[in-house]
């Protein structure tokens, strides 16, 4: 007998304020956020945190991964 | 085509369904898909390969059947699914009893015993599972994979001589009955019964079937305390009567979502029914606990966590062998227990082994005694199959002494000189103790600050620190540190975010964002969950 199929939605509009409005730093930052909640990174044996990123194209500023509650969504300027 | 999943309840045991569904969500703003050069709509997921979703698992049989108990044919007056606050990661998923079937029967072929692997689990509505329509097709094909007792929960509702039998057939079989109460009029009246009789009359019919079976009861003041109690004398009295293997009172309790309006005195409620639990257990023959267990003890007992017997079942091995209510165990096969938790876990062990008979050392109003066991000597209502401890209740599962070596780990890790510990105000008093008289903190340099949390959360008069959630130890920072100086490291027991191994609270919000939303290191203490 077939298994039982386990299936989920997908929500793509449902979606809050973004913390960037640039979508394709929003999507790193989502990705990322979403994956540092079931992940640590660790660098050799040690864990590291992390709360930022930066692209490789643009090493002058830094990204958030994580909204701060007293912050207001949207763009946030550079750390 | 059978229904979607509700995301919330993967998300709490398999969080990675979540990651799925957001990192899809994210590339699904920024990309559509497409098929055959056409854009293709998605509006959700599958899971391929289901054996890739294996975890590890106790593989409790209770982890298929749970997943009956989509439905209640009781209404009960202080139910507590109707104070769940509407973000708890609890599914509202209603599906034909077919298709619940249908995944049940799929949970059951990746069901794995012996390798202890199963289908990641969920957090789903814990109604009455007896009365699903598949109940006992799932218990028998069930037990074609396990041997391990049932234990089931149940209204009572159904417990007719004939599912009776049917039962008896899939032994090991423990219940849980929730009874309430033993008057056919007050049991319609709590619980809305309409036919109470069934459930009252089945306690002679489970001991005829050699089934064993706790009496459940939530003293409830529907109309006054002292009626109440008086009830609460007579149902124990009845259990003790049809030779119940355990009464077990649930304290009552309610959510700001079940009344925004104080309902009764909480700490009036919960010291007169333990007050008189602890007079009836002087007359009753059953075992009586109050949970949660540690409220009796911090009311009454000045030194904590011992192993103290405050009940025995009947015709188990320590009730046979002469052990009383009140010893305080000192030694067990010559080993000493000082803890309530080494007490268990030796009792547990010898349980389990094939050991014919044990040496239990006790202290009995001053005086030493030694008594032997014979762990073969023993009938209903106790068996070794659905019993842990050779038949001796304690005043809860206590705590163990470990946690307080891995305090010290992580204390030492960070090489924190401040350190603010969030416990709960049940196990405060304990933790307190322990940590005192514990060398391991000794640095007169070192200063752990011990605070309780509210439950803002949940409301109401409840204040378990197991259902504490990350905003709510956020927001009790936050004002901590408005009072005081920064610590340089706040631990938290990781009883509150125990229900999978993700650290997920009971939103699905992981532990790690308290650290994120306060700023300072924050770490969880690995210690279990008390259900008691």
């Amino acid at each position: 007998m077939a298994d039982y199929v386990f299936r989920y939605r997908l929500e793509v509009e449902d979606k809050g304020e973004p913390i960037y409005h640039d979508p394709l730093v929003e999507m790193i930052r989502e990705q990322m956020e979403n994956l540092l909640n079931i992940v640590i990174p660790v660098e050799g044996q040690r864990e590291v945190k992390i709360d930022g990123f930066k692209l490789l194209r643009d090493r002058e500023r830094i990204y958030n991964i994580f909204a701060k509650e007293e912050e207001n969504p949207g763009d946030l300027f550079p750390i | 085509m059978n229904s979607f999943q509700d995301i919330r309840n993967a998300a709490l045991y398999e969080p990675r369904i979540e990651f799925i569904k957001k990192q899809l969500e994210s590339l699904l703003r920024v990309v559509d898909l497409e098929k055959g050069g056409e854009v293709v709509q998605v509006d959700g997921f599958r899971l391929k390969e289901l054996k890739h979703w294996l975890v590890s698992s106790r593989c409790d049989p209770a982890e298929v059947f749970e997943y009956a108990s989509t439905r209640c044919d009781c209404d009960c007056l202080f139910c507590y699914n109707k104070g769940n606050p509407p973000s708890v990661a609890l599914g509202n998923l209603r599906r034909p009893p077919k298709e619940e079937l249908e995944e049940m029967k799929t949970r059951l072929d990746y069901f794995f015993p012996k390798a202890k692997q199963g289908l990641f689990s969920s957090l789903g509505e814990i109604y009455e599972a007896a009365m699903h329509p598949h109940f006992l097709e799932v218990l028998r094909l069930l037990r074609e994979k396990t041997e391990k007792p049932f234990r089931i929960t149940t209204n009572g509702k159904t417990l007719t001589e004939e599912t009776i039998s049917h039962l008896a057939e899939l032994k090991p079989i423990y219940l849980y009955l929730s009874l309430n109460s033993a008057s056919a009029e007050r049991r319609r009246r709590l619980m809305r019964d309409r036919n109470p009789g069934i459930a009252i009359d089945s306690l002679p019919l489970l001991k005829e079937a050699g089934i064993p079976y706790a009496v459940v009861i939530v003293p409830w003041p529907v109309d006054s305390l002292s009626q109440m109690l008086d009830d609460l004398t007579d149902t124990i009295a009845y259990a003790d009567k049809h030779d119940c293997h355990l009464v077990e009172i649930n304290l009552p309790g309610y959510s700001q979502y079940f009344s925004s309006k104080k309902l009764f005195d909480l700490d009036e409620v919960w010291g007169e029914t333990v007050s008189h639990i602890r007079k009836l257990r002087a007359k009753t023959t059953s075992p009586i606990v109050a949970m949660p267990t540690m409220y009796e003890e911090n009311l009454y007992e000045e030194r904590k966590n011992l192993p103290q017997i405050i009940g025995l079942v009947k015709n188990s091995p320590a009730q046979r062998a002469g052990l009383n209510k009140g010893d305080l165990i000192l030694e067990i096969n010559g080993i000493s227990v000082p803890t309530r938790p080494q007490a268990r876990d030796l009792l547990f062990m010898l349980q389990q082994s094939d050991n014919r008979q044990a040496t239990i050392a006790v202290d009995r109003e001053g005086k030493a005694l030694e008594l032997k066991l014979d762990l073969n000597d023993f009938c209903y209502p106790y068996s070794r199959e659905t019993d842990n401890h050779l038949g001796i209740i304690f005043m809860g599962t206590g705590l163990r002494l470990s946690y307080l070596e891995g305090l010290k780990e992580i204390v030492d890790a960070h090489k924190a000189r401040h350190v603010l510990f969030l416990s709960s105000t049940l196990m405060k008093p304990t933790f307190k103790q322990c940590l005192t008289q514990s060398h391991l903190f000794d640095d007169p340099r070192l200063r752990i600050d011990i605070q309780v949390p509210r439950n803002n959360f949940f409301g109401g008069n409840v204040f378990m620190g197991d259902l504490l959630l990350v905003q709510d130890f956020i927001d009790f920072i936050k004002e901590y540190l408005e009072k005081n100086a920064k610590p340089d490291l706040i631990v938290i027991p990781s009883s509150p975010f125990n229900l999978g191994e993700w650290g997920r609270d009971l939103t699905g919000r992981v532990y790690l964002e308290i650290e994120r939303g306060v700023g300072i290191p924050v770490e969880l203490l690995q210690c279990a969950t008390i259900y008691d």
